[in-house]
């Protein structure tokens, strides 16, 4: 007994040492986590006002939007739509589309203008006005760019659209949808025109509509996503007038606040959620966050299995730090390009 | 001429079982999204070079089952458009076994070895495939931790382990509370495959960590103040580069125990048996 007692003293010493070094790190451990906790919390997003609702924020009728941009496409194919009742202005803007498709584009711009003006504040027809005139303009460039030629490269019916018919309507009818879409329309500019003596204009007018509309809306989740994106497509290396320029985490800080208030109406749609994670993970890419951009990125990959979304961000994956900024302007230049679904195109949202 | 083949007793039969289930899994309908050609030409260039190489520098004919850990290992990890960084990787990797020796023992893991020799050598087309490889499914992760640490227990390095994750999650609250984005970006790594393998794979390989259970928990702990370290400085990698780090440290490690006494015993049991002679008993 005697003998061991002495014997066992070390090992008591030594066990109580661990205890005391084990409990020392855990109190740590708890502190250092309240800590981050309560600074940086699950997703470190901008928080989102507490009355937000899914109406507020622009994402109320998401089902509703998917099967009339459904019903759109349908009868402007010749397809009757599945058995939801169409108005008189889908189907008029449908008609004034497969006008369009039949090379009676000046017919057609005109009969979708006239479905447009009866529901003047729909954004599935808003969307798809816009998205016809772009189709149109690019179309046209592209024949004077095949005949080597500048002059006259638009025909006047189609020389000031969409924005100045979406002007007239927003005059006549100002909502959101209509104030959404005359902003995004100097986005199509932007697309359209690559010289940056249109696209940095084009630019700062989209970001001031936008700015404008949000001051009245502040929680319009595609104005937050159609200002974030213009943020994100501003050329990193152009330098700005002082007038015009922004926070340095503008483009982040807007397109977190649309995932905060996604995440707090919910209701959204996978591919949706990756498309506003993986412009937010572009945005931290941009401002000098390569690792926050991945952790971005991989949300995106994991919330929905696109193969176009998987390739875009396997091809970001690869890019080193050193790149990121370089390899992200030419990617989202390349993007400007997508004929299919082009940067302005708010059909992302229902499709 | 010896034969060397491992008994079913040897932890590398267990870990090579493991990683097979999850590839296959992976494959199947955890979104690894590899290229079979791909992990078939990184596991087909493994064996052969370490077969290779064995004959060479030891006069042995071995059952490859190192190599397959580490051709596995590296298909899964790499991703690439080309081919033949699968056969660099995997060929790096087991040459480091040969050619980089402190003693009569190698001090680099060659899974390890294999990706930061790629990724640093082969940089604009060699990277390390996203993380999301589970399917950023956390019951997954969930899964695959219970049966890591299990692995682990049976390898006897789960305090290495477990120092390892706790010193990640110290690091990562860290982070967060230094204003390094949200818990999701700092806990999120740990649900993928790239920190799966990293953790229960290389980390733990009884042939690169140190001999003494003390030594263990102090080279965890080091390894994830490193990776942490670099991580807020958003290197890529960290994981990686950290252990490669303390590997090339190992020698020293291995010095300190032997001046204290530590017995480094051999981890793996093999039955080896010599052409023309009796066989040796198993160890």
């Amino acid at each position: 007994m005697s003998a061991s007692e002495p014997a066992a003293e070390p090992v008591r010493r030594a066990r109580r040492r661990n205890l005391t070094l084990f409990a020392a790190g855990a109190a740590i451990f708890a502190v250092i986590t309240v800590i981050a906790v309560r600074r940086g919390g699950l997703l470190d997003l901008p928080a989102a006002p507490p009355g937000v609702t899914a109406e507020s924020a622009g994402l109320a009728n998401l089902n509703e939007l998917t099967t009339r941009g459904r019903a759109l496409e349908a009868l402007a194919s010749g397809q009757r739509s599945d058995g939801t009742p169409a108005d008189s202005a889908l189907v008029q803007t449908a008609a004034g589309l497969a006008a369009i498709r039949r090379d009676d584009s000046e017919h057609g711009l005109a009969m979708m203008r006239t479905g447009l003006g009866l529901a003047p504040c729909d954004l599935v027809l808003g969307n798809g006005y816009r998205m016809a005139v772009l189709q149109l303009r690019r179309a046209n460039l592209a024949g004077a760019a095949r005949r080597q030629t500048l002059a006259g490269q638009m025909p006047a019916w189609l020389e000031h659209e969409p924005i100045a018919t979406l002007e007239r309507l927003h005059a006549e009818h100002p909502c959101r949808e209509t104030a959404l879409q005359l902003a995004l329309a100097w986005v199509d500019e932007l697309i359209l025109f690559g010289a940056l003596e249109i696209k940095a204009p084009a630019n700062v007018e989209s970001v001031h509509q936008l700015t404008e509309l949000l001051r009245q809306e502040p929680m319009y989740v595609p104005a937050l996503f159609g200002r974030g994106l213009n943020y994100l497509n501003r050329p990193a290396r152009l330098l700005w007038r002082e007038g015009i320029k922004t926070a340095p985490d503008a483009a982040s800080h807007d397109l977190g606040l649309c995932v905060a208030i996604g995440r707090r109406v919910g209701g959204a749609p996978p591919q949706l959620v990756a498309t506003l994670a993986l412009a937010l993970g572009d945005a931290f890419a941009k401002e000098g966050h390569p690792e926050r951009a991945r952790s971005w990125w991989q949300i995106a990959g994991n919330t929905s299995r696109d193969p176009a979304l998987t390739d875009s961000i396997r091809r970001r994956f690869g890019w080193r730090d050193d790149e990121v900024l370089d390899r992200l302007e030419t990617e989202l230049a390349s993007r400007m390009l997508d004929l299919d679904h082009p940067l302005s195109d708010l059909s992302f949202m229902w499709r | 001429m010896k034969i060397v083949v491992p008994t079913l007793r040897d932890p590398r039969i267990m870990l090579a079982l493991a990683l097979t289930t999850w590839t296959i899994l992976g494959q199947t309908m955890l979104y690894f999204n590899r290229d079979l050609l791909q992990i078939g030409v990184a596991l087909g260039s493994a064996c052969v070079v370490d077969m290779l190489l064995a004959f060479v520098f030891q006069r042995q004919v071995l059952v490859p089952i190192s190599a397959y850990i580490t051709g596995l290992s590296l298909g899964i990890l790499i991703a690439s458009n080309d081919w033949r960084v699968y056969f660099l990787a995997s060929a790096w990797g087991v040459a480091s076994k040969y050619f980089l020796r402190a003693g009569n023992r190698h001090f680099f893991n060659p899974s390890n070895f294999g990706i930061v020799a790629s990724v640093v050598l082969l940089r604009n087309i060699a990277t390390v495939a996203p993380g999301s490889q589970w399917g950023g499914e956390w019951r997954v992760a969930l899964l695959i931790l219970a049966l890591g640490l299990t692995m682990m227990r049976r390898v006897k390095r789960l305090h290495l382990v477990l120092a390892w994750l706790g010193g990640y999650l110290m690091m990562s609250m860290l982070r967060v509370a230094l204003g390094q984005g949200g818990l999701v970006f700092a806990l999120g790594p740990m649900t993928g495959a790239e920190f799966a393998l990293f953790t229960f794979s290389m980390l733990p390989d009884p042939k690169t960590s140190p001999p003494t259970s003390g030594a263990c928990i102090v080279w965890g702990l080091l390894i994830a103040v490193l990776d942490g370290v670099l991580r807020y400085f958003e290197i890529r990698y960290s994981m990686f580069y950290a252990l490669f780090a303390f590997c090339a440290l190992l020698p020293l490690f291995r010095l300190a125990a032997a001046a204290r006494g530590a017995n480094e015993t051999d981890p793996w049991r093999v039955a080896v048996r010599v052409l023309g002679k009796r066989s040796e008993p198993a160890r």
